[in-house]
């Protein structure tokens, strides 16, 4: 055995021959990357790689938009040019894509806000400007033509944008609809007045002017579970308000009275007739909020055929009422409201997403959205602020 | 189709631009038809979708979409290989081999091989690979529309 060699002398070695060896390659390689990328605002040439692998180290520095989380493979040379796509797809869209993996939620809500909806911020600056150059004393419908006219001049519409809008089709396309809930304090909620028709049967002195909307329908609910701890966000999502009248008119019933008050064509996929059960035995005594509630008009079969669902709150897809076991009723639960005559809550077949505004400069009014949305209520006032 | 020109192509679309808005959103229909079919192209079933229409003030209509797949792997799950493997089996970078494949090596050339433009900013830079493959729009005359595509990207909406 060779004795142990001596310890390296205690002299420090120049530093730069290490720093090469462990950075240079890598710097280089970063500097050289983001040379090229800065060129092209859509990353080509894409850096190649041996396999697919999450973005990680110095990688992430490197970063043009949409090019998060994943790095695909690809082998140097013209692989380097080629758009992420779907060999599947391809064949059938025969047209460019651009695929991108979201890897995390963050990734998914910076892709909703850069691509999907994006801000008109900078026309605001030119709306804004086009404003400051308004007379003293002008009317609404001046600073209304000039806020029309600044937006119209600004944005460049091509002809086939033209044509989607002119043609009614639509500029979004969604598996989920949604609802939007106006949920402000009332002193600052945007409501409709009723038709002229109607108020003009009115007593003029009258202050029941406005439109009953859903925040209305919400307090007018059933008593009992689940609607006691039902809130407007939940009651959103899975009802709509319709009148007794138009409900029968749609499910084929009783046609003669009344009109439509809440149009929605798009409901009528969700109306399935279902077979009209004859009532042979006399109706139980009503035992549940359910029971008592329903209306006997509208089917006496719904009022024993559903229950509610034992799952309620556990999915977003689990609705509130299901049918009972043994039950095939194809009609959707309605429930009528009370205080409001005729006025029906009808569950939805599948859920909606729901939209309320938020005020950026009033603190009390968000807070009190918030507080409308997520806390059940009967009487808004009272029960959210205690006055 | 592909017998036309470039400049052929804008006169015809110019000429009908209702046709062709509407052909766009038929084939965006038939797409998420498919992408929601049993035959789940995606690999999972596509429980949700999301899907804006944007034109560009260049003309092209697309689509910007996000997709949720119903039970696909997390990229935040432990084992993140099985992420990549599935993400590997669904999306590719690669010119599919030209002897191997050439209906799909036709379509990647294309369809998705990056031309750099003056629209991208590339022009000045790298061109170690340009124009891969002599596309049919070589007689492209120069389009220095910078600002007006910054203008007219952002969406039009407000309706």
């Amino acid at each position: 055995m060779p004795p142990p060699a001596p310890p390296p002398p205690p002299i420090r070695p120049p530093l730069q021959p290490h720093l090469t060896a462990a950075q240079s390659s890598e710097t280089r390689r970063f500097f050289a990357i983001q040379q090229e990328r800065s060129q092209c605002r859509f990353g080509f040439p894409h850096p190649f790689a041996e396999t697919t692998h999450f973005r990680a180290g110095i990688e992430t520095r490197n970063t043009v938009k949409g090019d998060k989380g994943i790095i695909l493979r690809r082998h140097p040379g013209r692989d380097q040019w080629v758009n992420n796509y779907s060999p599947d797809i391809l064949r059938i869209w025969e047209a460019n894509m651009d695929l991108q993996p979201i890897t995390e939620p963050y990734a998914a809500a910076a892709y909703i806000l850069s691509y999907v909806t994006k801000n008109e911020q900078s026309e605001r600056g030119y709306v804004k400007e086009a404003l400051q150059g308004l007379k003293e004393g002008a009317t609404l419908p001046d600073v209304l033509r000039k806020i029309g006219n600044a937006v119209l001049s600004y944005r460049e519409v091509s002809k086939q944008e033209t044509m989607l809008l002119l043609l009614g089709f639509p500029l979004y396309i969604s598996s989920l609809s949604t609802t939007f809930v106006h949920c402000f304090p009332p002193a600052q909620r945007q409501m409709f007045s009723r038709p002229y028709s109607v108020l003009a049967q009115q007593d003029p002195d009258s202050t029941d002017v406005w439109q009953q909307g859903i925040i209305e329908a919400y307090s007018h609910r059933p008593a009992g579970e689940p609607w006691d701890s039902m809130t407007l966000l939940e009651f959103a999502t899975w009802f709509e308000v319709t009148s007794a009248a138009a409900d029968a008119k749609k499910t084929g019933g009783n046609s003669a009275a009344g009109q439509e008050e809440f149009p929605e064509e798009y409901e009528e996929l969700d109306l399935e007739p279902g077979p009209t059960e004859p009532e042979t035995e006399t109706a139980p005594a009503p035992t549940t909020a359910f029971e008592r509630l329903f209306p006997e008009r509208s089917d006496a079969a719904g009022a024993t055929a559903f229950q509610q669902n034992p799952l309620w709150g556990s999915a977003v897809a689990e609705p509130p009422f299901s049918r009972k076991p043994g039950q095939t009723t194809r009609k959707l639960p309605r429930f009528a409201l009370s205080g409001s005559t005729g006025k029906l809550a009808r569950m939805r077949k599948t859920p909606r997403c729901v939209t309320s505004p938020m005020s950026n400069n009033h603190d009390v009014v968000t807070t009190y959205s918030l507080l409308a949305m997520n806390v059940p209520f009967r009487d808004e006032l009272p029960d959210l602020l205690g006055i | 189709m592909d017998a036309l020109t470039f400049t052929e192509k804008t006169a015809l679309l110019n000429a009908a631009p209702a046709i062709a808005a509407e052909h766009f959103v038929n084939n965006v229909r038939a797409l998420i038809a498919f992408l929601s079919s049993s035959a789940t192209p995606l690999g999972y079933k596509l429980k949700n979708f999301f899907g804006r229409f944007e034109i560009q003030g260049r003309g092209s209509p697309h689509l910007h979409s996000v997709l949720w797949l119903e039970g696909a792997p997390k990229a935040t799950d432990v084992d993140g290989q099985q992420y990549l493997t599935w993400i590997d089996s669904i999306i590719s970078a690669r010119l599919p081999d030209e002897t191997l494949d050439p209906e799909l090596h036709a379509m990647v050339s294309k369809f998705q091989v990056h031309h750099h433009t003056d629209s991208c900013g590339g022009h000045k830079g790298d061109l170690a690979e340009p124009q891969q493959v002599p596309s049919a729009d070589a007689d492209v005359p120069c389009r220095r529309r910078r600002r007006r595509r910054r203008q007219s990207d952002h969406l039009s909406s407000r309706i």
